[in-house]
């Protein structure tokens, strides 16, 4: 099995305006290259054209939910090994536990503290922890 | 079912055939004489006067031909008593102006029985010469001519009514037996009478008399017994159904039985005070034809039965059946428990026991309408139950909906707070100020969501707001502009028009005015994609002022108009979430104008567009009535903004 590499690319995916900015400004400021997308439809086709190296996922989203765009990309080959964390106010454990089994590499519940994502990437980021999740 | 009738007119023709064969082998068939007319034309007479036995939807004639047969029997050889009764039946039925098909089968089960008759006759006779032994071997052999005959018509009805042989022959066969022992004892006296003299044969008449008015008092008698015991039933057959449409057609279906009739038809007023009913007959079990409907309400009187006519019945009603006798009609509508009517048509004629009839119908009436009382209280229960259960879910779905709406502003604002206190040394100015914003902004959509909530738990709850403040409404709607244009800050806001058309200030409730006002603007600018939102405020109908919001949106369907006003319902879930819709705004909205007196209704606006009219009462004339407002147009000063971002 190859490493995985190192984190550099983040695709943001919330219908919220207010949370993408937030989500960016952070994780920018930690040196990532962060894409924005306003929907599922959008989160689906930039992930497959961006192929990026984590994905923020949100649930509730129009044109396709997360947890629809996350079994896509768990399905296909090329996307299939992206981890993806979703960032969601669906904060059940049904909800919780359906994130899981879909492939989710993090479940957070909103409202969240954005250092708790940079420090689950920085988690991913260190070799050590290349084949845990995801 | 015409088959097995034709079976059963082939199988007594067949019997009549094999009997006659046999007799005619051992020479005892003898040869019809001039002498068969008398005897044929009295069996004709005696035939005629039929005393009916009803029998759920049909009835069985009992007569005193077997007076006749064994007079036939003792002056007559088989032919002849064959040709008589044949002959005697086919002028008694066309007499009746019976219909072909029972013309034919009561000649061919008349030739059966009397060929049973004869050749029993022949049998027994042959035993002993004596007068005694003569005399009884004709009364056995009438007695079996009235059992063929009998056995006949309960096979026929058996097949016409589906029912069992053996309980038709058997709720029959004691009036049946008695008026054929009666009239065969008075032939075999006539016979003997007029052997000593032909006059003495008129002593018997008086003993024919009385019979025949014992025998057709009785058969009403055991029609009447029978008719209650199918009451009985009735009552318990009908007692533990619960849909209604079920209810009226068993109902149709019990009262039918009960009067013998061809054609049931069971109404009931639904709240609105319109008569629905449905018809049970020929053509099966179907809805009643409102003219039907309202024809047989217009004949019945409440809480009594009656029996009509043919005369009288009206045609769309005589039109259920091919042929009509007469009406049976019972009511019940202001004491009993829900207003039922029954009908029903009979193909025979009324005369005997009419009374007893519509009393018995009018008996069955209470329980019908108990019955009908219970089906609407039943579905009503189900409908409580499934309301209730609708509430449930759509108070899950609410919990659920206003989770997710606190948590999205509140997780913004949290971040926001967070990242600055973490991040404060590294932040540029700009980067400060825009995390401000978010929390700001996401501060007052929590602040909208909360206030959406209370006004919720005020609207449920009844609560009336004062509606004596003066609003001034273009002010009000500069005010909104301004708002949204604070709320929406870099994004842009479309055009906002406002004219007045005379009307000026309105007596309200300011804070629930704006309220309604702000989430229809507020609703347009979502969906108005750039294009101008139009306020309109002018005089409504009557003593109205009416507000309409015009967006230049892509509308909404016909069919879903009026779902936007449902709690909870977002149409199109993918702009509203982005938007930060509860589900809740025109659902509050019209909460709310109904609370200020109002009403809330949702139209097409000229471009195709959704157009919100909100008419409240005008109220009051405000005290400093002396201010004009002067019609037109007046572009906020909000548009000048519209189109730069804050």
């Amino acid at each position: 099995m190859t490493a995985r590499p190192l984190i550099h690319t983040v695709l943001v995916a919330d219908d919220d305006p207010d949370l993408r900015a937030l989500l960016a400004l952070n994780l920018e400021l930690s040196g990532y290259s962060v894409t924005v997308a306003e929907n599922g439809g959008e989160a689906g086709e930039l992930a497959r054209s961006l192929l990026p190296d984590l994905i923020v996922l949100d649930v509730m989203m129009p044109v396709s939910d997360g947890f629809h765009i996350l079994e896509g990309l768990k399905a296909d080959e090329a996307t299939r090994d992206i981890p993806v964390v979703m960032l969601t106010a669906l904060a059940s454990d049904k909800d919780v536990w359906a994130g899981w089994q879909a492939g989710a590499a993090y479940y957070m519940t909103k409202p969240f503290d954005p250092e708790q994502l940079l420090q689950f990437i920085q988690y991913l980021d260190d070799p050590e922890h290349h084949k845990l999740p995801g | 079912m015409r088959r097995q009738i034709l079976g059963l007119t082939t199988l007594h023709l067949a019997l009549a055939a094999l009997l006659g064969g046999a007799a005619w082998g051992v020479g005892a068939f003898g040869a019809p004489t001039l002498a068969v007319l008398p005897f044929a034309a009295a069996v004709a007479v005696v035939g005629s006067l039929r005393m009916n036995v009803e029998l759920g939807r049909h009835a069985c004639s009992v007569t005193m031909v077997e007076a006749v047969v064994v007079c036939m029997l003792l002056h007559l050889a088989p032919a002849g008593i064959l040709a008589a009764a044949v002959l005697g039946e086919v002028v008694a039925c066309g007499w009746q102006r019976q219909a072909p098909s029972k013309v034919m089968y009561n000649t061919s089960s008349a030739a059966s029985a009397a060929m049973v008759a004869a050749t029993l006759y022949q049998l027994l006779h042959a035993a002993g010469a004596t007068d005694g032994a003569m005399w009884m071997a004709a009364l056995l052999s009438g007695c079996a001519y009235a059992t063929a005959t009998h056995a006949s018509s309960s096979a026929v009805l058996a097949v016409v009514e589906g029912g069992r042989f053996s309980d038709v022959f058997g709720a029959s066969v004691v009036p049946v037996a008695m008026a054929s022992i009666i009239a065969a004892t008075i032939g075999l006296v006539a016979v003997v009478l007029y052997s000593v003299s032909p006059f003495a044969v008129v002593l018997v008449v008086p003993l024919v008399l009385v019979m025949v008015a014992e025998t057709r008092r009785f058969a009403i008698q055991r029609a009447e017994q029978l008719r209650f015991e199918r009451l009985y039933a009735a009552s318990s057959r009908t007692g533990g159904l619960t849909s209604l449409p079920e209810v009226m057609a068993t109902l149709a279906e019990e009262a039918r039985c009960l009067v013998t009739g061809a054609a049931g038809l069971c109404c009931t007023m639904d709240a609105a005070g319109t008569w629905s009913g449905m018809v049970v007959g020929e053509r099966g079990v179907l809805p009643a034809p409102p003219s039907v409907v309202s024809a047989v309400v217009g004949l019945a009187a409440d809480g009594v039965g009656a029996e009509v006519g043919a005369e009288r019945i009206p045609a769309e009603v005589r039109a259920l059946l091919s042929t009509t006798g007469s009406l049976v009609v019972a009511r019940a509508d202001s004491s009993a428990a829900a207003p039922v009517l029954l009908a029903v048509l009979r193909q025979l004629a009324g005369e005997d026991g009419a009374s007893a009839r519509a009393e018995v119908l009018a008996a069955f009436i209470g329980h019908a309408a108990l019955t009908v009382a219970n089906a609407h209280l039943y579905a009503d229960v189900e409908a409580a139950l499934a309301h209730q259960v609708d509430l449930n879910r759509q108070k899950d779905d609410f919990v659920s909906a206003v989770s997710h709406e606190l948590r999205t502003p509140l997780a913004a604002m949290i971040g926001s707070v967070l990242t600055l206190r973490r991040l404060d040394d590294r932040l540029g100015a700009e980067q400060r100020a825009s995390l401000i914003d978010i929390s700001f902004r996401q501060g007052k959509r929590l602040q909208r969501l909360i206030e959406e909530l209370l006004t919720l738990a005020t609207v449920e709850n009844g609560e009336s707001p004062r509606t004596d403040e003066v609003v001034d409404v273009e002010r009000m709607v500069a005010d909104i502009t301004e708002e949204l244009r604070t709320q929406r800050v870099g994004q842009e806001l479309p055009p906002i028009v406002f004219a007045d058309n005379g009307v000026g200030t309105v007596r309200s409730a300011e804070q629930k005015l704006r309220q309604v006002v702000s989430n229809l603007v507020e609703n347009a600018c979502k969906y108005a994609g750039g294009a101008a939102i139009d306020l309109r405020l002018e005089p409504g109908p009557g003593n109205t002022i009416r507000l309409t919001v015009s967006d230049g949106g892509p509308g909404i369907p016909v069919a879903d108009r009026e779902r936007v006003f449902e709690r909870f319902v977002q149409l199109d879930q993918s702009s509203t979430r982005s938007q930060g819709g509860t589900g809740l705004g025109l659902y509050l909205c019209r909460q709310v104008a109904v609370l200020l007196g109002g009403t809330l209704e949702l139209s097409e606006a000229a471009g195709g567009g959704c157009c919100f009219v909100l008419t409240l009462p005008r109220g009051p004339e405000p005290e400093a009535a002396g201010e004009s407002h002067a019609p037109g147009a007046h572009q906020l000063g909000a548009v000048a903004m519209a189109g730069a971002p804050g």
